[in-house]
């Protein structure tokens, strides 16, 4: 029954989502996001747009002390009431992704710049199976990054902060090293050009490092479930209560 | 519904003092006044007997089941008003009242929309319906929260410093509302204004830095002062001699002059009217006097 409340109340978020991807994915040239290939096009805007776009709702998720109090007192736990809304705000982020999958699968991509930057990028024979789950990892991993800012600070604002700074610092990466930048140090976040760590060599071609990368998820997958666990805890010992503050 | 609190300590993460230090009260059924300043520890002491927040030491039982480990069918016949004045501003009491069914468990829509229409009606907000919360005053923000926290026929209401902020109107309509919904319901109540008190309880208990400074009947609070207090209307300078060596419970300039209100065996001064005392004396004499 709260499931089905917060579907009806989310529902302009499915219109704004499916907007916001078709503009990012398609129509947004100047955004390092989109890509010249199809599936790197995709690629991109679920490693970096599509958890962006979980951010901003899952950050005002459980905003309001006094719903979760009230919720408390009715005998709703505040990990139930968080899910219900989290799990709606993600289906109507998801059919949107879906819905774009479709979209690239049955219709010729055609780039709206040739001027910009192609980046060759690794795409497995199964790159659809391999798309979806880096893109799953990647959600999973800022969701929690998120969702842990949020309930360890009893703050909305922090995580959107945190949010802007990671898209930050990923966009000034991938740009640099689409530049030919190879200073090590600063490939540290970037879940792309950690493929340097794990390569012997600077990789000459994104194609050769598949697999590297497929480890490099495993860690963000690792890193993920450590702070879904560490959320959960600190929801369960009912921290959030003391007063956001915000 | 009979409440039993014993020995409750609460100490916040980070606080270095005792939130609560060994509370220890019984409350039975009717309307049980909280009083103390802001900070005393009323809403921490709530929220606990409220199931929102776990004490540091010490058990509450209901009937004589422990809370803690009865917690879901304590919040079943708990209804919560806290002391936030927001609700959901952007909702229609209608569809406020709704949600508040919905995390209760009421499945059924036309079993929701007589209790929502029953609440509506006994709050007084027929007609209010349409407008959106945002846009109610506090007094009806009030109402709408006791609509709320009476769906689902609880038998303990807690409510928390409602009346703070009301017109007097607003307050009055408020305390006889509170009054109505008493019958056969346990209802702990907090407050820092006396005369929210007078109005409308018989047992109450002072707070003071997270100690009960006095718990019991109400008459027996006031009379703890009968026949020792006094009223003066003198010179600062007696004033400040009945700080020294009474305790105050009012000072009020009129005409230049303070008009004092102490406590003391006997009178200070020869010109000292004996007057009768007020739950506002009494309690301001349990806290140890009047603040400068």
């Amino acid at each position: 029954m709260l499931f089905l409340r917060s579907l009806w109340k989310n529902k302009y978020y499915l219109v704004l989502a499916t907007a916001l991807m078709v503009v990012v994915s398609r129509v947004w040239e100047a955004s390092p996001l989109i890509a010249a290939l199809p599936e790197k096009g995709f690629i991109d805007y679920t490693e970096l747009f599509v958890p962006f776009l979980l951010i901003l709702p899952i950050s005002f998720l459980l905003y309001d002390n006094f719903e979760i109090e009230l919720a408390l007192t009715c005998g709703v736990k505040t990990v139930k009431l968080m899910l219900y809304k989290f799990f709606s705000v993600l289906l109507y982020t998801l059919i949107p992704m879906g819905m774009l999958v479709v979209f690239y699968k049955y219709t010729e991509f055609t780039p709206n710049s040739q001027t910009k930057i192609r980046i060759p990028i690794v795409i497995p024979d199964d790159y659809k199976v391999y798309m979806a789950v880096s893109a799953f990892v990647t959600i999973l991993f800022f969701a929690s990054l998120f969702l842990l800012v949020r309930v360890a600070t009893k703050n909305c604002y922090a995580p959107v902060g945190l949010g802007i700074l990671v898209y930050t610092i990923f966009n000034t990466l991938n740009t640099n090293i689409h530049s030919g930048y190879e200073d090590i140090r600063k490939c540290l976040f970037d879940p792309f050009l950690s493929n340097y760590f794990l390569g012997d060599e600077v990789p000459v071609n994104y194609y050769k490092v598949g697999p590297l990368w497929t480890y490099n998820r495993i860690l963000f997958l690792g890193l993920a479930l450590v702070m879904l666990v560490v959320t959960y805890v600190l929801l369960r010992r009912e921290k959030l209560h003391q007063g956001f503050n915000d | 519904m009979k409440i039993e609190i014993k020995n409750l300590t609460k100490i916040y993460p980070r606080g270095k003092k005792k939130a609560l230090n060994g509370v220890n009260i019984e409350i039975g059924q009717g309307i049980f006044g909280l009083i103390g300043r802001n900070g005393a520890g009323k809403t921490t002491l709530m929220r606990i007997v409220a199931t929102i927040m776990d004490a540091t030491d010490g058990e509450i039982y209901f009937d004589g089941k422990e809370l803690k480990a009865n917690k879901d069918e304590f919040r079943s016949s708990l209804g919560y008003l806290p002391q936030s004045t927001k609700l959901m501003p952007r909702m229609n009491i209608v569809e406020f009242l709704d949600y508040v069914c919905i995390l209760k468990g009421i499945k059924n829509k036309t079993e929701r929309k007589e209790k929502i229409a029953n609440a509506i009606e006994t709050v007084g907000l027929v007609g209010e319906e349409k407008k959106r919360l945002g846009k109610y005053s506090g007094g009806m923000l009030r109402r709408a929260g006791i609509a709320q926290a009476l769906i689902g026929d609880p038998k303990v209401l807690i409510i928390d410093e409602p009346t703070t902020g009301l017109d007097p109107e607003e307050r009055l309509y408020f305390l006889n509302l509170l009054s109505k919904i008493a019958m056969e319901r346990t209802i702990i109540f907090s407050t820092h204004i006396t005369a929210d008190i007078e109005h409308l309880c018989n047992n109450i208990c002072v707070l003071e830095q997270g100690e009960v400074k006095y718990l019991g009947e109400k008459g027996a609070f006031i009379n703890r002062v009968e026949g020792k207090l006094y009223e003066h209307t003198g010179t600062p300078f007696e004033e400040e001699q009945l700080r020294k060596d009474t305790v105050v419970t009012s000072v009020a300039y009129v005409d230049g002059k303070p008009k004092i209100r102490y406590v003391a065996e006997a009178p200070v001064f020869e010109h000292s009217v004996p007057v009768a005392p007020t739950l506002e004396d009494s309690y301001i004499f349990a806290l140890g006097g009047v603040k400068r």
